[in-house]
């Protein structure tokens, strides 16, 4: 006895198969890339971060801080009050890849820019339980002696750049000054005064995690 | 976002299932047809040789179910925002739900709370309740830096003590929260050079009178300290609580651990990277975190510890 | 390995000697990954286990486990399997035996890269997709012939229908290929480094598409392709439904696609897309449960071997665990639940009841009853696959009700006011407060692995005295 379901053809199953499950990226994701092409100035936070917090962005990464750490603040009174507001869709606009983090090991991060000195943050990464008891994240003292040389930062900013063009045309770029500078803005520091500078991030141009505790509260 | 990818979304979702749900509801009724009509009785079964399978039909259970699945999808959606621009029947945002949220949170609480909102800092420091409020709020803003009882530790001050940098008295502890402060000294290394840098560490051990020093290298210390420290640290290095700069002549220091300082070249280490690259310490303002009650609760609380 | 034994002309046709190096293969990941797994527990319970060395702290380990299980031990499964089952339910042999082999040695130096470079920090940041772009070339690749191998396979095959389980793994590599290539998208900035193509809540929706669809078309499709096989074959009957596997197929074709979102709910995603997942995500708790009826119900009249056979008992558990797990995801998925659940610890015993439960399992089962045919043999120790079942059933049980626990436990702290209106809670007092949860996992975790252990020891032993205990099941079972 055969199933009356003709499932002969090999060609034919794989392209029902394709076209079965295009569907649900068709309806869910291709709006986005409108939508996200649309976005206006006004939702896109201040400028993307700056040489050095390019570099710390890139060690939090290779550190795997956010298999602990999220960056995304929800719309709930108990996590507005203990992070900030709520992210936005323009937080996150320059961060390629986005960094929000799917477990909280550890609190979230999305808006610590300024709350904690570098100092704080020093002690902290060099040794969590000092400066916070109970905590169980590991120690990383080998940053403060890591010094950076600044050889790959100008094609991470020309790397970006390219990006923002396409994938963002609203979003600010980096300038050729900006670009040729940025060896020397690098050089000579620690990779732990880049991750500080990225988790402090900056007073006058939010760049990073710089973004303050409340944007609009 | 735009009507075009509204109606995309719209059409796409509702159509595609509709679809699956006809085409299931046709499969189904075509089986029952044919079992109707003898042609397939439920023992048949397949054979690939290998492996033999059953034509058993759809356990209706299970197909009630799945009918029951899609229908609570179709509910949420018309309930709420799902399909393109359409709002949904309850207009439920989550935008909106955090806002009635928080007035909720902000009215449930406000009457708890509204007899201290009376009360100056002082009062709330000899009230246990109302210290009580203040020691959770610490605990949530505070300890981190401030450490288990505002004992301090380096570089966050210890506020048990009378030593105050921005002062002491309620109203400027309860500014100090609210506002924040930042503990800022410029890097000097450049302007004074490795001989001036040294000099004034030399002058600055002397105030401190915690080792024996050089007398002339003081002398020049002392000299480049009245023309360019002073101005902040004043002419003896009494410091000023209105700039929040500390009285270099007493023992307390928030900037270096006291207790590994064995010998004077290791205080001068210290003072010598100070001086030359300068201090960028903080305190965030708190005025953005925490509700202004809760702010002189906290003031209250500290004001307490003090005492 | 190389034992030749005395095969009827039908057998001699077959390429299995692939096929056995997989099925090793993915033993030994098994225990490493899992291993790993374990280590990075403690790690969580005992901080000091980082030992202020780089390579092995959290934050650079955990990839490794993800990747170690996920496509070490759970790709070596898979094509182990289906290179075993598509061969003998098509009636041929590979189109390629070589194209076989060289997925055998490149998803090998996939899975070597992935040790050099995970511990050393080099990483593009996205879940489940943390290899850097070389070795995202190299996995297209082989995935690619691992893809077309199989379906050529299928083309020309002896049987004019294609079987059921053969479906499942198809519909897996096809959307696999897929989401690879997407997620992976990336400028590099040098050999080991480079920058997603896309950014933000874009990026988000792009990186669980891809994490869901993994678990929905990797974890999920492709082991039913293995249940599909392995179970009727274990238990010598016939699929319960054909139509019922028709229909279930088609619906997470369909519906798995739309779940990605439920990951992203209140976040900075768009409300609609939120409802869209969980909505769709509620719909599928049927659809996955007709693969568990299916073969659970591919039982019905034969029970009562589940009593002597352990193989059996493996994949009808796993099955068991499937459909809870099937069910505990989309009750996560909807916004109410997920609210509480989201970040917490309960979505790591989620993965975990349908990885350890599920995966794991249906894998054990399906890897003995390959080691017996491949080696015509039986198991060298029936004891041991049984106490392995324990180890592997305790183990979950342990892990999963640890983090449900702890999870539930954090989302409670991280939420609860005192009268005053202030949260109860510090972070860190929530942390402290998971230590014992914490420690609890890495002892189920541990127990886990034990099972593990015992699997590569009695597989050892059942190979090197293959021999001495021929036996040949298709004719047994004729």
């Amino acid at each position: 006895m055969q199933p009356t379901f003709p499932k002969k053809k090999i060609g034919w199953l794989i392209v029902s198969v394709l076209s079965v499950i295009n569907i649900g990226g068709l309806v869910e994701i291709t709006p986005f890339a409108a939508s996200f092409l649309g976005m206006t100035e006004a939702q896109i936070q201040g400028l993307p971060a700056d040489a050095l917090r390019i570099e710390g962005r890139d060690v939090y990464l290779r550190e795997g801080c956010g298999t602990c750490h999220t960056q995304m603040i929800r719309p709930f009174v108990a996590e507005t009050e203990r992070y900030g507001s709520p992210s936005v869709l323009g937080d996150s606009a320059y961060d390629h890849p986005a960094l929000f983090g799917s477990k909280r090991t550890g609190p979230d991060l999305a808006r610590i820019g300024g709350r904690y000195s570098e100092y704080w943050h020093q002690q902290h990464l060099r040794d969590p339980r000092s400066v916070s008891l109970g905590s169980v994240m590991p120690a990383y003292p080998w940053l403060q002696n890591t010094i950076m040389d600044g050889m790959q930062i100008a094609s991470k900013m020309r790397a970006m750049n390219t990006l923002f063009s396409y994938t963002c045309p609203k979003c600010k770029t980096y300038s050729e000054k900006e670009i040729q500078e940025s060896q020397g803005k690098v050089r000579g520091k620690t990779e732990e005064d880049a991750l500080i500078a990225y988790l402090y991030g900056d007073v006058d141009q939010p760049g990073g995690l710089g973004h303050r505790f409340s944007q609009k509260r | 976002m735009t009507e075009f990818w509204s109606v995309w979304i719209i059409v796409l979702t509702l159509g595609t299932l509709l679809i699956c749900a006809a085409l299931i509801g046709w499969d189904v009724k075509q089986m029952e047809e044919e079992i109707a009509n003898g042609q397939r009785s439920p023992d048949d079964f397949y054979d690939w040789g290998e492996v033999t399978a059953y034509d058993r039909p759809i356990p209706y259970g299970w197909l009630y179910s799945f009918y029951l699945c899609v229908f609570f999808a179709l509910g949420y959606f018309f309930f709420y925002p799902a399909l393109g621009r359409l709002p949904g029947v309850l207009h439920w945002t989550s935008e909106g739900q955090y806002a009635q949220e928080s007035t909720k949170h902000q009215a449930q609480y406000a009457e708890s709370l509204n007899r201290y909102a009376q009360m100056s800092v002082p009062e709330i420091a000899l009230n246990p309740e109302a210290r009580h409020i203040g020691h959770q709020v610490f605990l949530l803003y505070c300890q981190n830096c401030h450490q288990a009882g505002g004992l301090g530790t380096l570089h966050y001050p210890n506020l048990t003590d009378q030593d105050w940098l921005w002062g002491g008295s309620p109203e400027k502890i309860e500014e100090t929260i609210s506002q924040g402060r930042t503990g800022v000294m410029p890097a000097w290394g450049a302007l004074l050079g490795d001989r001036g840098v040294e000099e004034v560490t030399e002058y600055v051990v002397a105030l401190s009178g915690r080792f024996p020093t050089d007398p002339k290298k003081v002398g020049a210390g002392r000299a480049k300290f009245e023309e360019y420290c002073s101005f902040c640290h004043a002419m003896n290095g009494a410091g000023d609580t209105m700039l929040g700069v500390p009285n270099l002549t007493d023992d307390i220091w928030l900037h270096i651990d006291l207790e590994t300082i064995a010998n004077v070249s290791l205080l001068e280490t210290h003072l010598k990277r100070i001086i030359s690259k300068g201090l960028n310490n903080l305190m965030p303002a708190h005025w953005e975190m925490v509700d202004g009650v809760k702010i002189r609760l906290l003031a209250g609380y500290v004001y307490s510890l003090s005492d | 390995m190389g034992v030749k034994v005395v095969n009827t002309a039908v057998e001699n046709q077959y390429h299995f000697e692939v096929v056995r190096w997989f099925t090793v293969a993915a033993i030994v990941y098994f225990v490493v990954g899992t291993s790993i797994g374990v280590y990075i527990a403690s790690e969580l319970a005992f901080p000091f286990l980082n030992f202020d060395i780089a390579e092995i702290t959290f934050g650079r380990l955990r990839p490794l486990h993800t990747n170690a299980v996920i496509f070490a031990f759970g790709g070596c499964t898979l094509m182990a399997t289906a290179y075993y089952s598509v061969q003998r339910t098509c009636g041929v042999p590979l189109w390629s035996n070589k194209l076989a082999w060289f997925t055998f040695i490149g998803w090998n130096l996939i899975i070597v890269s992935a040790v050099i470079t995970l511990p050393l920090g080099m990483t593009q940041g996205k879940e489940y997709a943390e290899l850097e772009w070389p070795i995202d070339l190299l996995i297209a690749v082989v995935w690619l012939a691992y893809s077309f191998n199989f379906i050529m396979t299928v083309g020309k095959r002896k049987t004019p229908h294609i079987y059921v389980s053969n479906w499942f793994f198809m519909g897996m590599m096809v959307m696999i290929t897929y989401l690879h290539v997407v997620n992976s998208l990336a400028i590099p900035v040098s050999l080991f480094k480079s920058y997603s193509v896309f950014s933000g809540v874009q990026d988000a929706m792009i990186q669980w598409w891809w994490g869901h669809n993994a678990v929905g078309f990797y974890l999920t499709a492709g082991f039913l392709g293995i249940m599909y096989y392995f179970v009727p074959k274990q238990a010598n009957r016939p699929v319960y439904s054909y139509r019922l596997s028709v229909l279930h197929f088609w619906s997470l074709m369909f519906g798995y696609v739309w779940l990605g979102a439920h990951h992203l709910q209140y976040t900075a995603l768009p409300d609609w897309t939120g409802s869209l997942g969980a909505a769709i995500s509620m719909a599928m708790i049927i659809p996955s449960w007709g693969g568990a009826i299916n073969g659970m119900m591919t039982l019905s009249g034969a029970w009562d071997k589940l009593r002597t056979d352990y193989i059996l008992r493996f994949m009808i558990a796993s099955l068991a665990f499937y459909a809870m797990s099937t069910f505990e995801g989309p009750i996560m998925a909807t916004k109410t639940v997920n609210a509480l659940s989201h970040y917490t610890d309960w979505t790591v015993g989620h993965v975990h009841s349908g990885a350890l439960g599920w995966v794991a399992m249906v894998s054990s089962g399906a890897l003995y009853h390959l080691i017996t045919r491949l080696w015509k043999t039986e198991m060298y120790s029936t004891k041991l696959v049984g106490l392995h079942f324990w180890a592997a059933t305790i183990g979950t049980v342990v892990y999963i009700t640890a983090m449900w626990v702890s999870g539930i436990m954090q989302g409670l702290m991280w939420r609860s006011y005192d009268e005053f209106g202030s949260l109860s809670y510090t972070f860190v007092e929530s942390v402290a407060a998971m230590h014992p949860f914490y420690a609890m996992r890495a002892a189920g975790g541990l127990i886990f692995v034990s099972g593990a252990v015992i699997m590569l020891y009695n597989t050892i032993m059942t190979i090197s005295s293959a021999k001495n205990r021929v036996v040949d099941h298709e004719l047994a079972h004729a």
